[in-house]
């Protein structure tokens, strides 16, 4: 299975592609591939808390959709954030890398979609470049928080966060 | 909403004394744009050029600030009114008016801000004693909503060439400004790109969009 970090070293080797005047297609693709790279980093830790075989967790990763991620990131991206209410008991606190990581993510998200679909921008190397090491950053900071409870619950949150609080 | 209505009234204003070639929002707005384009026939003289301005809608500006604005919407609106119940206007009420609404253009910044709400939090972020002035040259903000649907301030900052480079001092630019803009507990996701001020000179001269 390939790994994650694959393809931030791809977006990385795309914005230093060509020297002189880089093609806006390349920086594109740099900054889409960035992005694609911390979703794969999360879709790959997401899986792995169900199963350690490579093909089952494989197949697992095609049930997440972008906006499931989103939907996380945007409840774990502050101090107070918003975990599913029948754990707010549960003295889970958040962490400053965790918030770093949810904020990139929705940053990310939004520079591909802008990257892949709005053909009026224009990008400069070192937006771009700018753009990719909010990547590479999201890497380090997921490292240290992927441990935490906080990190758990928001990865298990891409897609059980209803069940938490349904009524039994 | 007042300072939406407000902010609509003024660039319409302004918008219909522009030669069809230039829009209000271009990226520069120059001096002598400004003067070509309140040099049309005087359509932009009339009291809905200012209509729904309201001094309390503008509390997250300095107080110095305001007290402009209302000078200037006071004395438009005076000469407005007079020319409307006169129906026509005489050279000095031009004259008179024109500078008085030259200055509501030049506080609301539309080349920087592309609506109200861009205004006023661009304008709060900017107040902040954080805000990285000294490293930043321009900013352009604009309110919408990200592909997901959900509110977004969209911020196009241009920062000094650094000497330590254009990554370190534009990631940290980024992210003061990203602080200050969450800060403000405002619906809008901050989505920043940060550019050089070399770049600055890329924008599209005026006119050039329309």
């Amino acid at each position: 299975m390939i790994s994650a970090e694959k393809f931030l070293e791809l977006a990385e080797s795309l914005i230093r592609l060509e020297r002189n005047r880089p093609r806006q297609a390349t920086l594109r693709r740099a900054i889409s591939t960035a992005y694609y790279a911390v979703f794969h980093l999360l879709v790959t830790d997401y899986t792995a808390l169900f199963s350690s075989d490579p093909n089952v967790q494989s197949m697992l990763g095609r049930t997440i959709k972008h906006n499931d991620i989103d939907a996380s990131a945007r409840d774990f991206n502050r101090v107070s954030f918003k975990l599913p209410s029948s754990l707010d008991n549960s003295g889970i606190t958040n962490s400053n890398e965790l918030i770093a990581v949810a904020n990139a993510f929705i940053e990310l998200q939004e520079h591909r979609h802008d990257a892949d679909y709005d053909l009026a921008l224009s990008y400069t190397r070192d937006e771009a470049q700018l753009i990719v090491n909010i990547a590479r950053t999201s890497f380090t900071n997921w490292r240290i928080a992927r441990t935490t409870p906080a990190a758990t619950i928001f990865l298990a949150c891409f897609q059980l966060k209803k069940s938490w609080d349904v009524k039994r | 909403m007042a300072l939406a209505d407000f902010w609509t009234s003024v660039r319409t204003g302004f918008r219909l004394g522009l030669p069809k070639c230039v829009i209000s929002d271009s990226p520069r707005m120059t001096p002598e744009m400004m003067e070509e384009a309140l040099n049309q026939p005087e359509i932009w003289l009339t009291p809905s050029s200012v209509k729904g301005y309201d001094a309390a809608d503008f509390v997250f500006l300095p107080p110095e600030q305001v007290a402009e604005l209302t000078t200037n919407v006071e004395g438009f609106l005076a000469i407005a009114k007079a020319v409307r119940l006169s129906k026509s206007s005489t050279p000095d009420q031009v004259n008179a008016a024109r500078p008085l609404f030259e200055k509501i253009v030049k506080l609301l910044e539309f080349d920087r801000f592309a609506d109200a709400e861009a205004f006023r939090i661009g304008k709060r972020i900017e107040s902040d004693p954080l805000f990285p002035r000294e490293d930043v040259v321009d900013v352009r903000y604009r309110t919408g909503y990200d592909w997901q649907g959900e509110p977004a301030l969209k911020m196009m900052v241009y920062i000094r060439n650094a000497d330590e480079g254009f990554l370190s001092s534009g990631m940290e630019v980024k992210d003061k400004i990203f602080e200050l803009a969450r800060e403000l507990d405002a619906p809008y996701f901050p989505f920043i790109s940060v550019r050089s001020e070399g770049d600055l000179a890329n924008l599209p001269k005026v006119g050039a969009d329309a």
